[in-house]
């Protein structure tokens, strides 16, 4: 449609120039007009008369360009601009508040902004750290203070949590310990076999299994799932700001939100560690019996041998501190939820980053202290 | 003499089902060019759902929607894309992006729809901002840091940031106090006057009934109880007509 578009002109006489503007000065036209408004040579010998008299529309981004054309052609008295009623109104509108509207902060040079980033993360950083310290305190007060009352432990709560983070995981980490049973058997069968000693295939998968595997498979995939989903339970919570009125009515969420999670996955993940290890020693039971055709009986007696007293108590052990963390990096980092749904999304993702890499930090810790007491 | 005037929305015997419930069953009801029309109703007669459906958000069961003189609903994609063009929308608690300042929150529309330098789309963000009435600093905060009232504002602001011909506000003035409310009101004369804007508002207000609407819709009992201008409504024979505009509340403005 040609009645669309918006057009500027400039004419000039011996005495006088003449700019004028007309056709829509709209925003869907500013792409056009600017580079014409900028274009524009700035002539300060002669009289410079304006006519918006045949723009037939305007609009505030319209006349925010006719302000800056008036700007440009420093238009001082009103009596140089000819324009009909509509747009002189516009452009008194847009004139008022653009007074106020400051422009964008200056930008500071390279340098300092990298300093300042630096400045900013390190704060940040001893703020988290500091954070993370009074919430364990917080943690430790609680589940002490109910542990001396025990009226205000929340039974019911703890044994959903058992439910949905515990009973709710059996068969994925059934699964997964089942299908690392049967890699680890047949990669062992394979290599030891080599050496003729394939029997110790069977030693191989009881001390893998038992001592690391089956925890490290059970806290990962909890990690994932129950880490995730208390960082996004009580992110969520917290910008519908459920918290806050969780403290008016006299709850504390400490108690009603993080200590059912902490002590419900506490007890879940042994149990889930217990599943683990035995689906992984009948996936590698079935490996080795299909490929090294070694009898049930065989293996069960060859298994046996191979284990020494601490084996299996080294596994379990590891369990409740692995749920400790999942637990308590899930419930802070959901308290640490501020503002938006992106805030959201980050801290979840860092429940679940931060509890497996602190999974394997735990794991080695444990396997240093282990070796130097020679268990 | 309305009958002169275009409609610029035109919506008939809409019939809207939310699960089993039905919200409306055969409502038709008028917007006019450049006039402000008031839709209120008591809570629950589906008001925010109407403005949904209006803007295409939610599917009538049966009826036709109109907008511009175009069925919203036989629209192609790029059609609907350029309708949506010339509306605005105020969600009711502003619905602004989380992850943007307030000013990428205002220029947002525009970079979706135009292609224009940074520059340009600073000043227009800081021009609208300042037309809402708030500072320019506010501009780089979160809407996270921002109070009810002025992420309302900022709503507005992105409402305005293409200069919509076509503006729909879900309770604008709620939350705000008294004396925001009216300058809010009084903004929103201005605008009309200037840009001649087509305002479809849905609002419990009676200062902003009285202060800016033309033409005031009734919902109610599943369909448009009345229409027309504040005299005609008020002296309409509904009891909860009557009890609106002739309550305490209301007498209070009157007086």
């Amino acid at each position: 449609m040609a009645t669309t578009i918006g057009w500027l002109k400039v004419g000039r006489t011996e005495k006088s120039r003449q700019v004028s503007a007309g056709g829509f000065w709209t925003i869907d036209q500013l792409s056009e007009l600017q580079p014409a408004v900028d274009r524009l040579k700035i002539d300060g010998t002669v009289a410079t008369d304006i006519d918006f008299k045949q723009i037939e529309r305007m609009d505030t981004a319209g006349a925010c360009l006719a302000v800056r054309l008036l700007d440009r052609l420093e238009v001082k008295s009103p009596q140089q601009v000819h324009a009909n009623e509509a747009v002189d109104s516009i452009m008194a509108t847009v004139l008022r508040y653009k007074r106020s509207a400051a422009s964008d902060p200056a930008e500071s040079n390279a340098l300092i902004k990298i300093i300042e980033r630096i400045g900013k993360a390190t704060l940040e950083a001893l703020d988290l750290t500091a954070c993370f310290v009074v919430f364990i305190g917080n943690i430790t007060r609680h589940l002490l203070g109910t542990v001396g009352r025990p009226v205000r432990f929340r039974f019911s709560q703890t044994m959903t949590q058992i439910e949905l983070s515990g009973f709710n995981a059996i068969p994925i980490i059934s699964l997964i310990s089942f299908l690392i049973g049967i890699v680890i058997a047949y990669q062992g069968a394979l290599q030891l076999g080599k050496l003729g000693a394939d029997i110790y295939t069977i030693d191989l998968l009881a001390v893998t299994i038992l001592r690391e595997m089956g925890i490290l498979l059970a806290a990962v995939v909890i990690a994932g799932r129950s880490g995730s989903t208390f960082a996004a339970e009580i992110g969520s919570m917290k910008l519908n700001e459920e918290l806050d009125a969780m403290h008016t009515i006299g709850m504390n969420p400490m108690e009603v939100l993080v200590l059912p999670r902490l002590i419900g996955l506490t007890l879940s993940l042994p149990i889930l560690t217990l599943i683990a290890n035995f689906f992984g020693v009948i996936g590698g039971g079935l490996m080795v019996w299909l490929v090294m055709d070694i009898s049930p009986t065989l293996f069960v007696i060859q298994f046996i041998n191979s284990l020494s007293p601490w084996t299996f108590w080294i596994g379990i052990m590891k369990a409740p501190v692995f749920a400790a963390v999942i637990a308590v990096i899930g419930c802070y980092e959901g308290m640490q939820v501020s503002g938006s749904a992106e805030s959201l999304g980050a801290h979840t993702t860092r429940a679940v980053v931060e509890s497996i890499f602190l999974i394997i930090v735990f794991d080695a810790l444990f396997s240093i202290f282990f070796g130097v007491i020679g268990i | 003499m309305t009958t002169t005037k275009g409609c610029t929305i035109k919506v008939c015997e809409l019939v809207i089902r939310l699960g089993d419930f039905t919200i409306h069953d055969g409502l038709s009801l008028q917007v006019y060019n450049g006039e402000i029309t008031s839709v209120v109703g008591a809570s629950g007669t589906g008001k925010s759902v109407l403005l949904k459906t209006i803007i295409g958000l939610i599917k009538p069961i049966k009826g036709s929607i109109e907008i511009f003189g175009q069925d919203y609903n036989k629209l192609s994609s790029s059609e609907a894309h350029e309708v949506r063009r010339h509306c605005g929308v105020l969600f009711q608690d502003g619905a602004l992006f989380g992850s943007l300042t307030v000013n990428e929150n205002i220029q947002i529309p525009i970079k979706e729809h135009f292609k224009l330098p940074q520059k340009t789309m600073s000043e227009l963000s800081a021009l609208k901002l300042s037309m809402v009435g708030l500072d320019a600093d506010v501009g780089n905060k979160y809407p996270s840091e921002l109070s009810g009232g002025m992420r309302k504002r900022v709503g507005l602001a992105r409402a305005l940031a293409l200069d919509p011909e076509l503006l729909f506000l879900d309770e604008p003035t709620a939350g705000l106090d008294p004396i925001g409310a009216a300058a809010f009101d009084q903004l929103l004369l201005e605008l009309q006057e200037n840009l001649h804007l087509t305002v479809f508002i849905v609002t419990h207000d009676l200062d902003t009934i009285y202060t800016v609407s033309n033409r005031i819709a009734v919902l109610g009992e599943k369909k448009l109880l009345v229409s027309g201008t504040i005299d005609e409504v008020r002296s309409f024979d509904h009891p909860w007509v009557q009890d609106y505009f002739h309550g305490q509340r209301s007498r209070a403005i009157n007086q």
